[in-house]
């Protein structure tokens, strides 16, 4: 070979070493900074598989703002699938940037039906509001006995979601309404709303049951007015109540004795989910709630679809859609995944309880 | 590549259709779904400002019901939420809609906003509780926390309407990808049609702007006179065909023009030639004449003029036929133009043995012709009979037959010879068709344009069983009218001739001819007659004798060596007039003096003319002197 191809090839080295590995695909994580353990171990099970993961914990993916900036990084890198975001709001707002770039998204515990009903590339781990809705209605009248039911919840598309779940299935069986009132948006900078005095105003319609589309600060916020006007009513929370800090002092739910709380998944729903609690507990020294839990599961199904041979957001897409129905189903510590619309069948709801700062179960799981 | 026109011009039109047709279905199927994805595109932006306007309004107005409700004295512990304009639940979110089709920036301000009114609207319930709950100061105070954030998310909802419109919504990309597409449309189809009129116009250019340019050129130059060979366009197109037709065309009429040259110079000749003729047969006959008047007896001297009169019919038919005069249509006689005809060419006849008979009804009608071109006609045809039995074996003879029939008179010229063949009687007629070595081709083609300007035809009869060519041309008859009087037709010649009045009895007439006998034989009849007759023997002699005598008529030869006939008349004209218009002119060539002194043709006579039209002329002249008195003749 002559001198300048020995040249050229030399000059080329540096630049071929520079280039991104096009055999690997591009998964991009996009969850709460909490929830990143359960990456973390599930990332560590899939090293064998070629994924080039794509993520910054330092930042909001939740607020809509904050998750729609973190959506366009995401594009820029060029990736295949995102495992996000962590609630409706964050999930509903970042899939207005990738679906236009084809690209899957994968959201843990995001029940907000908008995110799979527009027929994108959207797939959810959890069932959506209107089961979840149906599933809540069905407990205050089954095992509450509730017929006057005021309802609080959170004005963003996670809050309305419940709302429209558990109203509807109320007029279906004719129990009233008879208040609802709604909180600030997560991450709102507007006005602050006082949940007490919401609840106040609301208890003056005399319910029977109370029922909260609302995170665990507004829960405990509800929890602490209870407790200091000593009102005696049952209070029954959606799963956005179960979705914990990582710190342990915020994980104990003593504050929230006798709260009702809808949850898709317990550490001790079967063996697999018990092992999965165990392993978690041992990594990090806690035990894991239904957030990590589905997005332990949301990495690990992606590597499935990887060692499957996805690479593209296409691949991606046959493959999610597959699971379950021309595909084999993938078994996962949160349930079994079949996919129709997006979201699982297999994955049923629970009703629990919190006795001694802990969640129990009283009821076996529901319809999904 | 060598096309025909119609061919050429045929894919002119295609390339030019398909280039509309591509035009047409560009804009049908690149400009209008453009066009459609940017109405697409602008109707939810549409709906996007309608949403963040109404969702304002209900804020606005949810507001304003709660200060009314705050304003009221006394507070109520009644359920105050109901009356706000909220509505059942929150207004869904318009990122979740509209999220898609905005600009990321416009987006995130849409999300900023959404949750600022959400936050508004949340709080309002705050309001309303806090008035539910009987603590007005609360309610009131956090209004005001929401009439401040109330701006605040009216200025975001504004910067997200702006970022829509300016930063790139949907319907601008879409707008800009349409206009882009157009764009590029509308440059390749630019470049398409520059390139098509292009590749048009150089292929026009070349293969039929140039060949017109350079055949023009060469009719042009070839019409000046000017030969520069023949064209050698490459075959392949009419173009083509039309320069081999003016390459033969141009030839035909360079041989043509030189046979005229040849013929012009035999006409110069012959015409020369007939005036140094018309000389001595003027004196020949002139001289029998008196012999005749003095001795009526005289066999030899009547046979004298007899023979002077036929020689004096050729030469004027002769020099008429080379010459033409201009085109005189007149009532005619087709027989006696036909017998002028034969008369020219029978000589031709006897010498190759070829027989001419004559078969010419006795009362055929008159003819409106110019018997000059209608005796062409004839020539033409007995020339073509000529020329083919000359050189044909067996039986030469040719049949001339006249009759009249349905309104028309009708000519046939039939040979015995070969006849015309199938193949070629269809190009007859055409101009350049021969099938002589030496002919030029035009001798038929000329004949049929003289007859059809005549209102009739000339056709080519079809074959029959006696063989041989027979051509036929038919005119249509004139009305019949008195015949008029022919003076040489009717024997007027004998009559004048024997005229013994003396009607020039004190006259003076000048007779100017450079030849003695006619001058000597004019001068003697005249002074028989009692004129005085003064001679010039030349042109200059004739002026000084116009300058000094008192000349009533002047007898003026044409053709004289020193000065001319013609230089004499002028000199007249201008110096005497009066005795310009009383001059006779005595000429072989009456042409010449009609066409270049515009002189009436009954003061030209033409050479040898006899005495008695000559004293009729003269008499003429000479009563118009006398009316005039004495004072006209002075010089």
């Amino acid at each position: 070979m002559r001198r300048p191809a020995w040249v050229l090839l030399i000059a080329l080295l540096p630049a071929a070493a520079c280039r991104p590995d096009r055999s690997k695909v591009r998964i991009g994580i996009a969850v709460e900074p909490g929830w990143y353990p359960a990456v973390r171990l599930a990332q560590a099970e899939l090293q064998d598989l070629p994924i080039e993961w794509i993520a910054d914990s330092t930042r909001n993916v939740q607020v809509a703002a904050s998750a729609l900036d973190y959506a366009e990084w995401l594009v820029a890198q060029r990736v295949a699938l995102v495992v996000g975001h962590s609630g409706s709001r964050g999930s509903v707002a970042a899939s207005t940037v990738y679906a236009p770039h084809g690209i899957v998204q994968v959201a843990p515990v995001a029940t907000t039906r908008k995110l799979t009903s527009s027929g994108g590339r959207a797939f959810g781990l959890v069932p959506d509001d209107s089961v979840e809705g149906a599933y809540i209605v069905a407990f205050l009248d089954s095992a509450l006995h509730a017929r006057r039911v005021a309802i609080l919840y959170h004005q963003d598309e996670f809050g309305i979601g419940i709302r429209d779940g558990v109203v509807g299935e109320l007029n279906r069986r004719q129990i009233a309404v008879v208040d609802e009132r709604y909180f600030t948006p997560e991450g709102a900078t507007g006005p602050s709303v006082d949940v007490s005095v919401l609840l106040a105003a609301a208890m003056r319609s005399a319910p029977d049951v109370i029922v909260l589309g609302a995170r665990i600060a507004e829960t405990r916020d509800v929890a602490a007015y209870l407790r200091k006007h000593s009102l005696k009513i049952p209070v029954v929370c959606s799963d956005g109540s179960y979705v914990l800090p990582p710190d342990l002092k915020n994980r104990n739910l003593s504050d929230l004795e006798g709260f009702y709380i809808v949850r898709f998944w317990s550490p001790g729903r079967d063996s697999t989910a018990t092992e999965f609690a165990e392993k978690f507990r041992r990594r990090f020294g806690y035990v894991p709630d239904q957030s990590e839990a589905f997005t332990y599961d949301a990495v690990k199904l992606v590597g499935a679809a990887v060692r499957a041979g996805a690479r593209s957001p296409a691949d991606f897409s046959r493959a999610l859609g597959a699971t379950g129905l021309t595909g084999s189903s993938y078994v996962g510590v949160g349930g079994t995944y079949r996919f129709i619309n997006g979201r699982p069948r297999e994955i049923r709801a629970e009703m629990a309880v919190v006795r001694g700062g802990a969640l129990h179960s009283v009821s076996g799981t529901g319809p999904s | 590549m060598k096309l025909p026109l119609r061919i050429r011009f045929s894919i002119y039109a295609l390339a030019g259709a398909g280039y509309l047709a591509g035009l047409i279905v560009t804009a049908a199927f690149v400009g209008l779904p453009a066009l459609l994805r940017v109405d697409r595109s602008l109707a939810p932006l549409q709906s996007v400002f309608q949403a963040i306007s109404a969702r304002q309004r209900r804020v606005l107005d949810a507001v304003g019901s709660v200060e009314e409700i705050l304003s009221t004295s006394g507070g109520s512990s009644a359920r105050a939420r109901p009356m706000l304009p909220l509505g059942e639940r929150p207004a869904s979110s318009l990122l979740s809609v509209y999220g898609q089709l905005l600009a990321p920036a416009a987006a995130k301000k849409l999300a900023i906003a959404e949750d600022e009114l959400g936050a508004i609207e949340s709080a309002l319930g705050d309001v309303v509780a806090r008035y539910e709950l009987g603590d007005r100061k609360g309610a009131q105070a956090k209004l005001a926390e929401i009439r401040r954030a109330e701006d605040r998310s009216q200025h975001l909802y504004t910067e997200a309407m702006v970022l829509a419109l300016n930063t790139g919504v949907a319907a601008r990309r879409a707008f800009r990808q349409s206009m882009d597409t157009l764009a590029w449309s509308a440059a390749v189809w630019i470049v398409i049609g520059v390139l098509l009129i292009a590749a048009i116009g150089y292929d026009v250019n070349r293969h039929v702007w140039v060949p017109i340019r350079t055949l023009e050129t060469r009719v042009r130059r070839t019409a000046a006179g000017e030969w520069t060979g023949p064209l050698h366009f490459p075959p392949g197109d009419e173009l083509s065909a039309l320069a081999a037709q003016f390459d033969a065309l141009t030839e035909a009429l360079r041989q043509r023009a030189g046979q005229h040259a040849h013929l012009a110079t035999a006409g110069e000749l012959l015409s020369g030639t007939a005036h140094e003729l018309n000389n001595p047969l003027q004196a020949i006959r002139s001289m029998a004449e008196l012999r005749v008047a003095a001795d009526p007896e005289s066999r030899d001297w009547t046979t004298v003029l007899a023979q002077v009169e036929r020689a004096s019919k050729l030469t004027r038919d002769l020099v008429q036929f080379v010459r033409p005069a201009a085109r005189e249509v007149r009532r005619t006689s087709l027989n006696d133009v036909v017998k002028s005809a034969v008369e020219l060419i029978e000589f031709q006849y006897r010498a190759d043995g070829i027989g001419l008979e004559l078969d010419l009804e006795s009362v055929l009608p008159d003819v409106r012709v110019d018997a000059h071109e209608m005796a062409q006609v004839v020539v033409n045809l007995l020339g073509n009979a000529h020329a083919v039995l000359a050189r044909t074996e067996g039986p030469k003879r040719v049949f001339v037959r006249t009759w009249t029939e349905g309104g028309l008179v009708h000519c046939r010229v039939r040979d015995t010879g070969p006849g015309i063949s199938t193949e070629i009687r269809g190009r007859i007629f055409s101009p350049f068709f021969t099938t002589r070595q030496t002919g030029v081709g035009l001798g038929l083609t000329v004949s049929r344009n003289l007859v059809r300007g005549a209102g009739g035809d000339l056709v080519l009869d079809p074959a029959d069983a006696r063989g041989g060519a027979s051509f036929t041309f038919s005119l249509p008859a004139a009305q019949a009218v008195a015949a008029v009087f022919n003076p040489v037709m009717n024997g007027q010649r004998v009559e004048a001739s024997v005229d013994q009045s003396s009607p020039f009895h004190g006259m003076t007439i000048l007779v100017v001819d450079d030849e003695d006998a006619i001058r000597g034989v004019l001068e003697r009849y005249f002074r028989r007659d009692g004129a005085t007759v003064v001679v010039a023997e030349g042109g200059n002699r004739a002026v000084e004798a116009i300058r000094r005598e008192a000349i009533d008529v002047v007898l003026l030869d044409l053709r004289m060596p020193d000065l001319d006939g013609t230089e004499v008349y002028r000199i007249m004209r201008r110096e005497r007039p009066e005795l310009a218009s009383r001059t006779i002119f005595l000429s072989g060539d009456a042409t010449r003096v009609t066409e270049e002194l515009d002189v009436p043709r009954n003061r030209v006579l033409v050479k040898p003319v006899e005495l008695g039209e000559l004293r009729r002329v003269v008499s003429d002249l000479a009563a118009g002197v006398r009316g005039q008195g004495p004072g006209t003749r002075d010089p």
